[in-house]
């Protein structure tokens, strides 16, 4: 049955942890069982018009019983589908509002295809829908006047921070200061968060956290 | 005049109600609950005159003195006509009203009419106390030298910039969040009610909404047939007789919220089912679970904060 397959994906979904790659060919196969129940259904209501029209005996209550079924179904899996494209979007989203290079457009992941025919972790619509999304938060925070992608989790302590360089960064010009700074591989810079925070949340710096002092009451 | 921003009304609230309700000094810890943790180690604390913050009224501000006993009327206000003020400035009290308003927004299940004089006032007050902390740095940068308490009164002062300015997109954050989820709803309601949306999220939203009806469009709308391609359906009967099944959600009012009631009020909890008076008394401080449904209208008059 088609529906097994809508139920299929949605379970998918739900079980997976991490986003799953997409199913088109389960898209598809839904496609085509609700092409065909709405042929079966349109043929039948033709009929039953037919029936009416030349006047004919009413037929038998199981026919317009099946007719309705056969329509819920329909409705249901176009549901299924809807709501696996939805979910998938918000899990989208997510990793759009934290930066998740594994699914950020123009991550490696994101457009992987590898020789054993596994399929892309997001469709071409999806890729899409990614970069728009992300030009849309953009252009929403240069509207407002504040970037919303920074201090997504933790609520700023100190204006100033430790960071160790983990992955060399070349000379990086900071923002608050107009200074530029060599973020060399192993080194150790104390500047302003708000010029950083980028490199911290991509992985290339790491935040020392001040040492806390004996006897300071916290 | 430009008003403290919410540290400097901490510091001087903290101060001032204290030196009001005893006459014991204040003490240098009090003083720095109010401005961060960053700042409670004891090489960094203020050193206290001989009375302490309850004498803050008492202490003639001087140039350079930064934390003796003058740090209060140093953190009143932002603006130069007030470096040597003498205490008694206004508060600003929006900053608290801005984060209530995020709270509000977390808890509550529903978006929240959009805070717009509050946002616009605390943008304002930013972004002066931005070009004053430029001014500084341009003053560094032209080789003049602040004292060490004013290095570190800029220091704290671009700290509370910080956090004010977190709450802030805190604010925008979540009222996005809230309203992707149900983008069409919320895009109904506006036609009726213009408060429910800024005009930016209104914008937002639409171009959301049309991003989203491209995507389901392209990926699988059109290969279906036409009477199907709606995203708007009502179906009804299929979970039941009298169930309906509506494509365009809308929030949840029965979920749970805790609410504390800042003025008494009366609210009709009659179609609770239990057996409470059609004006149920809730008195000033009362904190109670119950259903949103029920504190909608408390709340968005000012009388009810959700917690």
């Amino acid at each position: 049955m088609a529906c097994e397959a809508g139920l299929e994906m949605i379970r998918e979904l739900r079980q997976a942890q991490q986003l799953p790659p997409y199913r088109a060919e389960s898209i598809q196969t839904v496609l085509v069982a609700i092409e065909g129940q709405f042929r079966a259904v349109e043929q039948g209501v033709l009929a039953l018009r037919e029936r009416a029209e030349a006047g004919q005996r009413r037929p038998p209550a199981y026919i317009g019983g099946r007719l309705l079924i056969q329509r819920a179904q329909m409705l249901r899996e176009k549901r299924y589908v809807l709501a696996y494209l939805m979910n998938r979007l918000w899990r989208i989203e997510r990793a759009c509002w934290e930066r998740d290079a594994s699914l950020h457009p123009g991550g490696t992941a994101a457009t992987a295809s590898g020789d054993s025919g596994r399929t892309a972790l997001l469709s071409a619509q999806e890729r899409e829908y990614a970069e728009r999304y992300q030009a849309l938060l953009g252009w929403y925070g240069g509207a407002v006047g504040m970037g919303l992608l920074e201090e997504l989790h933790v609520p700023p302590k100190d204006w100033l921070v430790e960071v160790r360089v983990r992955q060399d960064c070349g000379s990086v010009v900071m923002a608050s200061t107009g200074e530029t700074v060599r973020l060399a591989a192993g080194t150790m810079h104390f500047v302003a968060r708000s010029d950083v925070e980028l490199l911290i949340q991509s992985g290339k710096l790491e935040h020392v956290p001040p040492s806390r002092m004996d006897g300071c009451d916290r | 005049m430009v008003e403290a921003t919410r540290w400097g009304r901490e510091v001087n609230g903290i101060g001032r109600r204290e030196a009001e309700e005893s006459e014991g000094a204040l003490c240098g810890d009090d003083v720095w609950n109010g401005i961060g943790e960053s700042a409670r180690r004891p090489a960094d604390a203020p050193q206290r005159t001989g009375s302490g913050g309850g004498a803050a009224s008492e202490v003639t501000p001087e140039e350079g003195e930064g934390w003796r006993g003058t740090g209060f009327t140093r953190w009143d206000a932002i603006g130069e006509a007030h470096w040597n003020s003498s205490p008694g400035c206004d508060l600003n009290d929006q900053i608290e009203q801005l984060q209530q308003a995020v709270s509000d927004e977390v808890c509550a299940p529903e978006l929240l009419p959009f805070a717009e004089r509050l946002v616009a006032d605390v943008q304002a007050v930013l972004q002066y106390q931005q070009q004053q902390l430029g001014q500084v740095h341009a003053d560094t940068a032209n080789g003049i030298v602040s004292a060490i308490g004013d290095r570190l009164a800029q220091h704290l002062q671009r700290q509370d910039c910080m956090r004010v300015r977190y709450a802030l997109r805190n604010y925008y954050r979540v009222r996005l969040w809230k309203a992707q989820r149900h983008a069409t709803h919320y895009l109904r309601e506006s036609q009726s009610d213009p408060r429910c949306l800024s005009p930016l999220e209104e914008a937002f939203l639409r171009r959301y909404q049309r991003n989203m009806v491209h995507h389901l469009n392209e990926s699988f709308l059109k290969h279906v047939p036409e009477p199907l391609r709606r995203l708007d359906d009502v179906e009804r009967n299929q979970s039941g007789h009298g169930t309906e099944l509506n494509m365009v959600t809308a929030p949840d009012l029965d979920e749970y919220v805790v609410a504390r009631f800042v003025h008494p009020c009366e609210l009709d909890l009659a179609a609770t089912g239990q057996s409470l008076p059609q004006a149920f008394p809730f008195r000033q401080g009362d904190v109670f679970c119950l259903r949103y449904r029920f504190v909608r209208d408390a709340l968005l008059r000012g009388d009810v904060e959700l917690i």
